[in-house]
């Protein structure tokens, strides 16, 4: 499974419901996300926790990390490409 | 790390509802982002067999809530956090003491318990030496000092030392959701500020029995004799004086204390009359059996006389062999491992968290000496004639309308009777409160006195009127003043209630569960008419209101 199907399978596994399908546009944060402010912190400890099992820290607490337009919980899309970059620069890719 | 954010999310999603679990109510709030502590809370009473219905309040508003009586509930958890109250870390604690101290006393007024979680240690106020450091203490000792005792109050950093630093700190998600610590840390507080509301409602060690040999002192009394036990507070004896240290604390907090050991019983009292350095003294103790019988029939008989299950007692003892002989014997029985290290013991005993004591009322206070009081009522019993026993006690019941005077007596004992209590029902504060408030209710609770002392509140009955019927909501009786007659005295008083007030009918209901078999038969004895049954359930009804011979004076 590549590594971005694991990011949507990760948030998926939280949502109340599973049948929901993760796509890059899907809001995760601010007015029309999926997510409330609980689930947000479980997606960091899920994410974090994938990214241990992978052998890499995922830091998703940058600057704009929470802004709603640019930050990486902005879309699904945006986390998944930032989470891929921090485990391709861990691992030398 | 033993709880985690995600583990208890988990648990949460899969939390089936229990119908028989206690039912109560929690407002959690404060200045901090308190939701999170939501799944640990719930998820944690659940275990214990308690449902709570929780009600988180908007981040900042617990204030403005309490004032306006919005949210009536059992219990407040109100979290100040330090982050909070620093804006981060970056300014002195803007915490209002005189309106907080007002608010949690308007709380503690309209009868709910006031949980507080103290201010943390911030990462920036690492030691005496950087910012905030002593305003952190300052606002501790400040809040310790000035809100109200009825307060249970929870440290942080009862947490943060379990965890260690590397696992407290996350500034990361005070940034993402103005959580002042990482989340599997709030997980860990939540669980321990739910084991101490649990420990509210149900209290799980109720009686404890030690042993005397290796676990008091140490050596065997028998063998090194009296003047050669390690009683020394500054060497060897240590550990032995600071288990009596907490011995003689629990027993301060209303525990009895009673001493099982394998011993000739002049031996065993020779230490506390031989020894200065004993703490605890023979008073302190209820019962002090020492004998050579197995310790699991001596620790039944002492259960038996307290009137207490085996499950809500706690015995201590540092052979592993007397550990398991009575756990094999007596299999709910409250057995702690002890480590061989006497150093060690100690700190296994308080980290187990069964001592947790939050709930103290004059009641819990006396109770010890209720069972020492017990111990006369014995020694009399044996001494006369069973017929005339009940008489010579002088019994004297004053029935008592329940009210918020009492009613956190009324409700703990609802909340805790297991063996003579009819119906089973677990009422809350806020239930009690609409039962009373009901019109024609019957609502008392009953003192008991005799020739040896003042039981305290030790029964409640709640009839709900319908039109000229009653029907009995909740009947229950302490264990502690039962084969008295008490029950007889109780109903009588409320049948007389009942035709003062123009009843023409009772109705009532024996619900049966796995304790109380000992009631099954009551209202036949008091003389209603079985109406129909079931495996669970029997009911009763009786338009008969003559009254019922017992040995009690009831005063009006």
């Amino acid at each position: 499974m590549d590594l971005k199907q694991q990011v949507y399978n990760t948030i998926a596994s939280i949502l109340p419901d599973p049948a929901i399908k993760i796509t890059d546009d899907v809001v995760l944060l601010g007015y029309d996300s999926l997510l409330d402010s609980m689930k947000i912190v479980e997606l960091c400890l899920v994410l974090e926790e994938l990214a241990e099992d992978l052998g890499f820290k995922f830091d998703w607490s940058t600057d704009t990390a929470i802004s709603q337009s640019r930050g990486i919980f902005s879309s699904a899309g945006n986390l998944a490409a930032a989470f891929i970059a921090q485990h391709d620069a861990a691992k030398g890719k | 790390m033993s709880i985690t954010y995600l583990s208890l999310s988990k648990k949460l999603r899969e939390l089936t509802n229990n119908p028989a679990a206690t039912a109560i109510s929690i407002a959690v709030g404060g200045n901090c982002n308190t939701e999170y502590l939501l799944p640990g809370l719930k998820v944690s009473l659940a275990e214990a067999g308690i449902n709570a219905e929780i009600k988180n309040i908007d981040y900042g508003s617990w204030i403005q809530t309490a004032q306006q009586n919005s949210l009536q509930a059992d219990f407040w958890v109100v979290w100040l956090s330090s982050l909070a109250a620093t804006k981060g870390g970056t300014a002195t604690y803007n915490l209002d003491y005189a309106n907080i101290n007002n608010i949690v006393q308007h709380l503690i007024t309209n009868k709910s318990k006031v949980l507080l979680i103290l201010p943390e240690q911030m990462q920036i106020s690492r030691d005496y030496y950087a910012p905030l450091y002593k305003e952190y203490l300052q606002a501790k000792h400040t809040l310790l000092q000035t809100l109200p005792s009825e307060v249970l109050f929870i440290d942080p950093e009862v947490i943060h030392t379990e965890l260690g630093s590397a696992n407290w700190y996350a500034a990361r998600y005070w940034g993402l959701s103005k959580l002042p610590f990482h989340p599997n840390a709030v997980a860990n507080l939540s669980c321990y500020t739910a084991n101490i509301i649990a420990k509210c409602i149900k209290p799980s060690v109720k009686a404890i029995v030690v042993d005397l040999d290796n676990t008091l002192w140490g050596g065997v009394v028998g063998e090194d004799g009296v003047d050669n036990l390690l009683l020394d507070v500054n060497a060897e004896g240590h550990p032995y004086i600071q288990m009596q240290f907490l011995l003689k604390h629990l027993s301060q907090q209303g525990i009895p204390l009673c001493v099982v050991s394998k011993n000739n019983l002049e031996d065993a009292q020779a230490p506390f009359l031989q020894r200065d350095e004993m703490l605890l003294k023979l008073e302190d103790f209820v019962y002090f059996v020492a004998n050579w019988e197995a310790k699991s029939k001596n620790i039944g008989d002492i259960a038996r006389k307290l009137k207490l299950s085996v499950d809500s007692i706690c015995f201590i003892d540092d052979s592993v062999y007397e550990r398991t002989e009575t756990k094999c014997a007596l299999p709910t029985l409250i057995v702690p491992e002890m480590p061989n290290d006497p150093a060690d013991r100690i700190a296994t005993l308080i980290n187990s968290g069964m001592f947790v004591i939050p709930n103290l009322s004059q009641e819990d206070l006396d109770r010890a000496t209720y069972y020492k009081a017990d111990v006369k009522r014995e020694a009399f019993a044996n001494s006369v004639d069973p017929e005339a026993y009940l008489q010579a006690l002088n019994m004297q019941l004053t029935p008592i309308q329940i009210d918020p005077s009492n009613i956190q007596r009324v409700v703990s004992l609802i909340n805790r009777t297991n063996q003579f209590n009819l119906t089973n029902k677990r009422h809350t504060v806020q239930d009690v409160m609409h039962l009373i408030n009901l019109p024609g209710t019957y609502a008392y609770c009953y003192q008991l006195q005799d020739k040896f002392g003042d039981s305290g509140i030790i029964g409640v009955l709640i009839a709900i009127r319908d039109a000229a019927s009653m029907h009995i909501d909740t009947f229950l009786m302490s264990c502690r003043v039962l084969n008295r007659k008490v029950e007889y005295a109780i109903y009588q008083h409320f049948i007389g209630w009942a035709r003062n007030n123009n009843i023409n009918q009772i109705s009532a209901e024996y619900v049966k569960s796995n304790k109380n078999i000992l009631v099954a038969d009551l209202y036949s004895k008091f003389g209603l008419t079985i109406i129909a049954a079931s495996n669970e359930a029997t009911k009763f009804a009786s338009t008969d209101f003559n009254d019922i011979i017992h040995p009690i004076t009831i005063n009006h």
